[in-house]
């Protein structure tokens, strides 16, 4: 069933439901999906509308009040039927194996479940995300003869799976879930014992109101806005449900999304191979990876690095056909081109290549989530405060992890690297890549994070959160596939739950 | 221009005398001619330092082992790129 929240029927609300599930993106759906195959009863709630709305946006507007000024708090996220997937790549990948190790340069315990945990559902989100398994799961042939770096394996979702589209027609027909849109939930009532949400209140931008009631609770709103959520459900909880120890909303994540530096080719065959056969045919794309024993002696972040030529630079802006003249004709007077390369390390030429990457942004408790009690949206909630923090650790992976690829491009003797001025003295803009990760973080106790193994809320006997905030660190992949995952296991768990009585 | 020793110092260097000339014309010739010797001059310097050199090799030939960030490893970091130690010795600087 599906229905605005608006004109729902009363019998669309009756009874009692076995779970709430907030948010209809990737983590909503699949949560909610598996829960109904289960067997269970699903109100999913969706706060924007079947397309996007001027209302809904409005709620998502926040602050960056951060050192690093993050542009993207709105452009990143979408609040209507099917979340975020709307605008989705399409990329995905898995974590490693390493990154699930407690390992020093997080300066907090890591992930409190093992890599054969978190993809335990791998096979059922491959089929959700319109991929083959096998594109994830086979390692890429090895061309770097060393340790240093790997080729990184991944695929595309073609065409990008939009859950929106994709899911509707089964969500009208479910006779187990019933999904309202124009929902905001926007209150949570606990017991008297301050350990079960026993109701949550829900809006319509039309003033409309009811309280819902559910066995168990699922929020699902996206990184920024599940540990929003929190910080202002805060009616019997001062500092916010689960926030019992100062963790909502802290170490949120991003990819970092810099340009490393540009490369000559030394041996063009190898790249003209390189992009053959290890990219194209295989529609792959090159991306390299840094080799475990480099990330373990070096002390390096994970990262997907990828090469494109630099014919491919756009230049944009009102001055861009300008600097492309400017940079045709730097380029096609050879001792003028080495001149001017060898005194800006941000000139590149066609036969040259770039660099950039989606690289692992290290959990820390300064790079967080707030809410600002003087601004509040439509519903009288507190907005979003972003304080983006980025560390010397990272700057040091950044760094380090450069220079890692310049070795071995030199050590196989294929290219020779320049590396970006701003990169070695760790002033590089850092970009986004929208991927919003860890405000909820998982751990293995209530003193490293927000939610157990399970995806449940420390001391809420019946809230999870899902999605990425649940990340404890964020890798160097795209992490759709493995919130998808995380979501169908905790779906699984909730099934378990209700089975169990 | 005043008769001092300035000028005789200018006399000294072709490209300062050339100056010298260019500032006496009229204003128009005085560009184009004044332009035409400033990009003659530097792209005979940049032929004569650079020819025939990537931008690495340029990097390479401009320093000393000595003056090169060592990375470890027999790597050197030197103006941001990484070369090695065969890089310097082909450039005769090692």
């Amino acid at each position: 069933m599906l229905q605005d929240f608006h004109t729902a029927s009363e019998d669309a609300l009756s009874g009692r439901f076995d779970v709430c599930v907030a948010g209809t993106g990737p983590a909503g759906i699949s949560v909610a999906r598996k829960v109904a195959a289960r067997g269970g009863r699903v109100l999913l709630l969706e706060a924007g509308g079947m397309t996007p709305t001027a209302e809904s946006r409005d709620v998502l507007k926040g602050q960056s009040v951060g050192t690093v000024n993050y542009q993207h708090i709105e452009k990143c996220r979408l609040r209507y039927f099917g979340g975020t997937s709307g605008h989705w790549a399409g990329r995905c990948a898995l974590f490693d194996p390493i990154d699930f190790e407690d390992r020093a340069i997080f300066g907090m315990p890591g992930w409190p479940i093992s890599y054969d945990e978190c993809y335990s559902h791998l096979s059922e989100a491959c089929a959700i995300l319109d991929i083959e398994e096998a594109a994830v799961t086979t390692p890429a042939t090895a061309l770097w003869s060393n340790n240093r770096m790997r080729a990184a394996s991944f695929t595309r979702s073609t065409p990008t799976t939009r859950f929106g589209p994709k899911y509707r027609a089964e969500i009208e027909e479910s006779g187990k879930i019933t999904c309202l849109y124009n929902a905001n939930v926007t209150a949570l009532t606990l017991d008297e014992a301050g350990t079960r949400i026993i109701s949550a209140d829900v809006k319509g931008y039309d003033g409309s109101a009811r309280t819902i009631n559910a066995d168990r609770f699922v929020i699902a709103f996206g990184a920024m806005e599940n540990a929003r959520f929190l910080l202002n459900v805060n009616q019997q909880m001062p500092s916010g449900l689960g926030n019992q120890t100062d963790w909502v909303g802290r170490t949120f994540m991003e990819h970092f999304n810099i340009e490393l530096g540009m490369f000559v080719p030394t041996d063009t065959s190898f790249w003209e191979r390189f992009v053959q056969t290890e990219g194209k045919a295989k529609g792959r794309g090159f991306p390299l990876m840094p080799g475990f024993d480099a990330m373990r002696s070096a002390g390096l972040g994970n990262a997907t690095l990828s090469m494109r030529p630099a014919t491919s630079v756009r230049f944009n802006g009102r001055l861009g056909p300008l600097r492309k003249v400017q940079r045709d004709l730097t380029c096609s007077i050879d001792p003028l081109r080495a001149y001017a390369q060898s005194n800006d390390s941000s000139i590149s030429c066609p036969g040259d290549w770039i660099t950039g990457n989606i690289m692992e942004h290290l959990p820390n408790r300064d790079s967080r989530v707030t809410v600002d009690p003087n601004a509040r949206d439509a519903f009288g909630q507190p907005r979003l405060q972003l304080a983006y923090e980025v560390s010397d650790a990272d700057k040091k992976t950044m760094r380090s992890l450069a220079i890692e690829m310049a070795k071995a491009f030199a050590e196989t003797d294929v290219a020779r690297m320049r590396i970006s001025d701003d990169v070695l003295q760790g002033t590089a803009n850092v970009g986004a890549h929208c991927h919003h990760m860890g405000t909820t973080r998982m751990a293995s106790s209530a003193a490293y994070g927000v939610v157990d193994p399970n995806c449940r809320v420390f001391g809420v006997d019946n809230l999870y959160m899902g999605g990425s905030s649940v990340f404890s660190t964020g890798g160097g992949v795209n992490p759709t596939l493995t919130l998808v995952a995380l979501a169908l296991r905790l779906g699984d768990h909730i099934g378990d739950q209700m089975t169990s009585g | 221009m005043t008769d001092t020793g300035e000028k005789t110092d200018n006399a000294a260097s072709p490209l300062a005398a050339i100056v010298d000339r260019v500032k006496a014309m009229p204003t128009r010739r005085k560009l184009v001619l004044g332009g035409g010797t400033a990009a003659v001059a530097v792209a005979s310097v940049l032929a004569a330092t650079s020819s025939g050199q990537t931008a690495f090799a340029m990097a390479a030939s401009r320093t000393t082992k000595k003056g090169a960030e060592d990375l470890g490893g027999g790597f050197y970091l030197v103006d941001g790129w990484v070369l090695t130690e065969a890089d310097l010795k082909a450039m005769g600087r090692s």
